[in-house]
């Protein structure tokens, strides 16, 4: 009966933790881009325009290349709503018709970070949003002069 | 209209290559254009699966490289009029029990175009829709192209199917004609031949041009005239032989018989017996020929007959007298037949004297060498015969009547080389010739009857 009444209770503190660690999670995107090309710092203007492929190209004329977690990821889900305010299928609709129409390119979609931070990495003028990097080949972009959203 | 070999061969090679011309023209590039029709209309569909899975894929995986890959490959597509997502939406009623499928254009490109979801393939488009599925959006990828390629690869098509049948049609033309006339030229020049070989000319000859049938024929052709004239010869050596030998069936024949009766005889295979009222029989014979002939051995009584008919068938061929026949030493032959003359009383009397006179030189000519000659005594008779053939076999030109039977018994009651005649001849010939009258004789079975002795022709007369 003990054993049954502690197990209740680690029950109920796993319920209560996991969506505070998620919540915590949310709180910490970041923008990262590649070394070479892309900006340090922009405004949420700025990066807005550039994420909803409006703005195609960085000022030094390099092609902007979208990289996001997929919107089946917490991190992508997240994302979605707090950058573009749309839910995944309406994000993918969203590019789906710029892409039909030739407007923009659609982004890179990755199920890891670790694949998504190569890519940037590799890639010139990519910026990719993340929660946290170390990666030491990626920079993070300033956004109205915070390194986090 | 007879028509020539050569319009012939020419119009049947035109036939099959106005056939295949036509067909170039019309019928191969209506499936030409077909096949165009079919593989526009299959890419133009694959266009449109192909965007259809890449929007599948972007909607379902989150990658959008296929179906930008795809899009690019469409929208660089110059006969692209425009792509368009068809959204099916399910429109249910009021009581939610039943739906209706609406389909709306959710985006197009280039974005300016208005389409209708409904629009169906006409002259000028060709439409074609792939469906795809994905959890957040339903319908099909629709995609418009223009028809002007297919139009100006259709007007291609029968420009060169019209320029190819207008070769063909020539081409074949060139072809038919050459053929025709390389049948038609040895035809012609065979017909020549044999029409020259029909006319006689057996030197004709055809030069082979070729190793054909035709040339063939023309091989067979000179070696038919060839032979034609071998033969030819052979017929005409054969004629000649045959010429000869008629020739000499004739002359053995005319021997036998009158020119005339023999020509009746060949003609109608018979000679029918005719009448003269009046013709001259003569009469030879040796007096004691039987004695005479006792002392010679056969071989020469028939040579020393030999010798005296052939003068006598001289004689009397040179006074128009027809032989009859000999019966031992006798010789008989008759004038005015089987040519009707009115001188034959003269002629016997005339080729008689002939005879008498040669057979007395020939005596003479005998007793000279020792020999024993011939007393000659000849007897002449003028009045109606019966001439003709009787039997089948070995049948001999004869005459028949009381004329001869006197004639032979004149004879028969002459004396030695005398020329003894009947009252009859004796009427018609007294004036040019001298004779001297015998009397009556008295001849076996005709009684006693008067005879005349001729001897000679009146010194005024010309004989």
């Amino acid at each position: 009966m003990k054993q049954g009444i502690l197990n209740f209770i680690f029950f109920i503190f796993i319920g209560l933790i996991l969506p505070l660690s998620i919540n915590a999670q949310e709180d910490s995107l970041i923008i990262v881009g590649n070394e070479i090309s892309v900006p340090s710092e922009l405004n949420m203007n700025q990066l807005k325009s550039v994420l909803k492929g409006e703005k195609l190209r960085w000022n030094n004329g390099t092609k902007a290349v979208l990289a996001l977690m997929k919107t089946s990821t917490p991190v992508g889900t997240y994302m979605c709503n707090k950058i573009y305010n749309m839910t995944g299928n309406e994000l993918n609709k969203y590019f789906l018709a710029l892409v039909f129409q030739g407007k923009a390119k659609a982004p890179t979609f990755f199920n890891s970070v670790e694949e998504l931070e190569v890519y940037v990495a590799k890639t010139p003028g990519a910026i990719g949003v993340l929660q946290n990097t170390d990666d030491k080949l990626l920079k993070v972009i300033l956004v109205d002069g915070k390194n986090q959203l | 209209m007879v028509l020539s070999v050569q319009s012939k061969i020419l119009m049947t090679v035109l036939s099959i290559v106005l056939m295949f011309a036509l067909f170039i023209l019309f019928y191969y590039p209506q499936g030409q254009e077909r096949y165009l029709l079919d593989n526009y209309n299959n890419e133009i569909e694959n266009l449109a699966k192909t965007v259809a899975l890449g929007v599948k894929i972007a909607l379902t995986e989150q990658n959008f490289e296929s179906v930008e890959t795809a899009l690019d490959f469409v929208r660089n597509d110059k006969r692209l009029q425009f792509v368009s997502i068809i959204q099916n939406d399910s429109v249910w009623n009021k009581s939610h029990t039943s739906f209706t499928i609406e389909k709306t254009v959710f985006k197009t490109y280039p974005d300016n175009v208005d389409v209708d979801p409904k629009s169906t393939s006409n002259e000028y488009f060709i439409y074609k829709s792939a469906p795809f599925s994905a959890p957040i959006l339903d319908g099909e990828i629709k995609v418009g192209f223009s028809t002007t390629e297919i139009i100006k690869g259709r007007k291609q098509i029968r420009n060169a199917s019209a320029l190819a049948s207008f070769i063909v049609f020539f081409i074949g033309l060139f072809i038919g004609h050459l053929l025709a006339r390389r049948i038609s030229v040895p035809v012609l020049a065979l017909r020549d031949a044999a029409n020259k070989v029909g006319e006689g000319d057996l030197t004709q000859s055809v030069v082979r041009r070729s190793g054909d049938e035709i040339g063939e024929l023309s091989t067979a052709f000179n070696k038919m005239v060839k032979d034609l004239g071998k033969a030819q010869e052979e017929v005409e050596e054969r004629t000649e032989e045959l010429t000869v030998e008629k020739q000499k069936s004739d002359e053995l024949l005319l021997n036998i018989l009158p020119i005339e009766t023999a020509e009746e005889l060949k003609r109608t295979g018979q000679a029918k017996a005719k009448n003269y009222d009046s013709v001259t029989v003569l009469f030879t014979d040796f007096r004691d020929f039987t004695s005479i002939s006792e002392h010679m051995d056969a071989n020469q009584l028939v040579a020393e007959l030999h010798h005296c008919f052939s003068m006598f068938d001289h004689i009397i061929k040179k006074h128009g007298i027809e032989k009859i026949k000999t019966i031992g030493d006798a010789y008989m032959c008759v004038a005015g037949l089987p040519v009707r003359n009115a001188t034959h009383p003269f002629d016997a009397v005339n080729a008689a004297i002939e005879i008498r006179d040669i057979m007395l030189a020939y005596t003479k000519e005998k007793n000279a060498k020792g020999e024993v000659g011939f007393d000659i005594r000849i007897g002449i008779n003028t009045g109606h015969v019966v001439a003709g053939i009787v039997g089948v076999d070995k049948f001999a030109y004869d005459i028949w009547g009381s004329t001869v039977n006197t004639a032979s018994r004149l004879e028969s009651s002459s004396e030695s080389n005398k020329i003894n005649i009947s009252t009859t001849v004796y009427d018609i010939i007294k004036d040019k010739y001298d004779c001297t009258h015998r009397g009556k004789k008295n001849v076996k079975g005709l009684g006693e009857i008067p005879m005349y002795f001729v001897d000679g022709i009146k010194k005024n007369i010309n004989p």
